[in-house]
């Protein structure tokens, strides 16, 4: 592994056309930067297009023997985005088949909560925000009482507001299925603590038999 | 409908097509008619909300329980009803094992039937 690190180094080094390269790469670390400042969602996806040529561009520069085991990480790279492609689409498909449309109750709730809110066809108890759209299933909504969905659905809506942008929203989404982000779920408790009231939102909580309940209310300083 | 490489003859009643949780909540539905999940959830008070839930999503893809969305301003929720009643169901699952069966035999599987006939 070192000795590839090192061989990548030395070949751009060598190269050529890595001024190409270096450009890429100071133009990348700029739109971060400018992300930093701006909050804009273009912003930090331009940057991560540019990393992502600029990954390219470095691969392409490869010459010596080392190379070859770079190329294999990087086809194991591209191998796992394909496959988290795929278990995208597959969850598009999934969301798409469960979507209820012009549900008269969402269409209120949406009006009370200034955002709009999907609902899902399903018994089961479903909270998610994809793709920058938040989805409740049937099930909650039966289950918890209006301050409670409010709390959800603010908890929801911090997730949506804070995803840098779509290409993020989606991979987080994805990658979630996985591994949970704590640090992100007890930010948005707390937006939805203040939005919503702790109470509602402990006692939602609780109905919903979350896995990490204590955790997460100790987040919310309860 | 049912799934044959569920069917099991050597389990009792309705657990051969079901799984007993399944048994649970159709005969319950049966007996009420109608019924919500939390409804259901009284009534089945030792599995919990999310596993009936489940069950319940289950039953009504594979047709045999029927929901309606009741969906108002202040309230939404599902309402719950068997898809036949049991009578129903027996001809059903009865129809597709015999023709399962007459599929691999031909025509001893109706002689065989009509001997029970004859003998009733």
């Amino acid at each position: 592994m070192l000795e590839a690190i090192e061989c990548y180094f030395s070949c751009i080094a060598r190269s050529n056309t890595n001024f190409i390269l270096f450009a890429l790469v100071i133009i990348a670390l700029t739109m971060g930067i400018i992300f930093l400042f701006s909050k804009k969602p273009n912003h930090i996806f331009l940057s991560q297009i540019v990393t992502s040529v600029a990954l390219v561009e470095g691969f392409l520069q490869m010459s010596c023997p080392m190379a070859g085991y770079v190329w294999i990480y990087l086809g194991l790279i591209s191998g796992a985005m394909v496959l988290l492609g795929l278990v995208q689409v597959g969850f598009d498909r999934h969301i798409q088949n469960l979507e209820i449309e012009g549900s008269r109750f969402s269409r209120n709730l949406s009006f009370e909560l200034g955002t709009d809110i999907y609902l899902l066809d399903t018994q089961k108890i479903k909270a998610y925000s994809y793709k920058r759209k938040i989805y409740l299933s049937v099930g909650l909504l039966e289950l918890l009482e209006p301050d409670e969905i409010k709390a959800v659905a603010a908890h929801e809506l911090y997730h949506v507001r804070n995803t840098p942008n779509r290409f993020m929203a989606n991979t987080l989404a994805v990658a979630s299925l996985w591994f949970k982000s704590y640090r992100d779920d007890i930010k948005a408790d707390r937006f939805a603590a203040d939005l919503a009231g702790k109470e509602n939102l402990i006692s939602a909580l609780r109905k919903l038999e979350v896995s990490n309940f204590k955790k997460r209310l100790k987040g919310i300083g309860a | 409908m049912v799934k044959f490489s569920r069917i099991n003859i050597e389990s009792e009643g309705l657990n051969k097509f079901f799984s007993p949780n399944e048994v649970r909540i159709l005969q319950l539905l049966w007996e009420k008619e109608k019924s919500t999940s939390t409804e259901i959830n009284e009534c089945i008070n030792d599995l919990s909300l999310a596993c009936i839930a489940g069950t319940l999503d289950r039953l009504v893809k594979s047709g045999f329980v029927e929901r309606e969305l009741i969906d108002t301003e202040s309230k939404i929720k599902y309402i719950y009803r068997p898809a036949h009643t049991k009578a129903e169901m027996g001809t059903l699952i009865s129809e597709r094992v015999i023709e399962s069966l007459i599929d691999t035999f031909g025509d001893t599987v109706t002689d065989t039937f009509g001997k029970y006939k004859k003998k009733k």
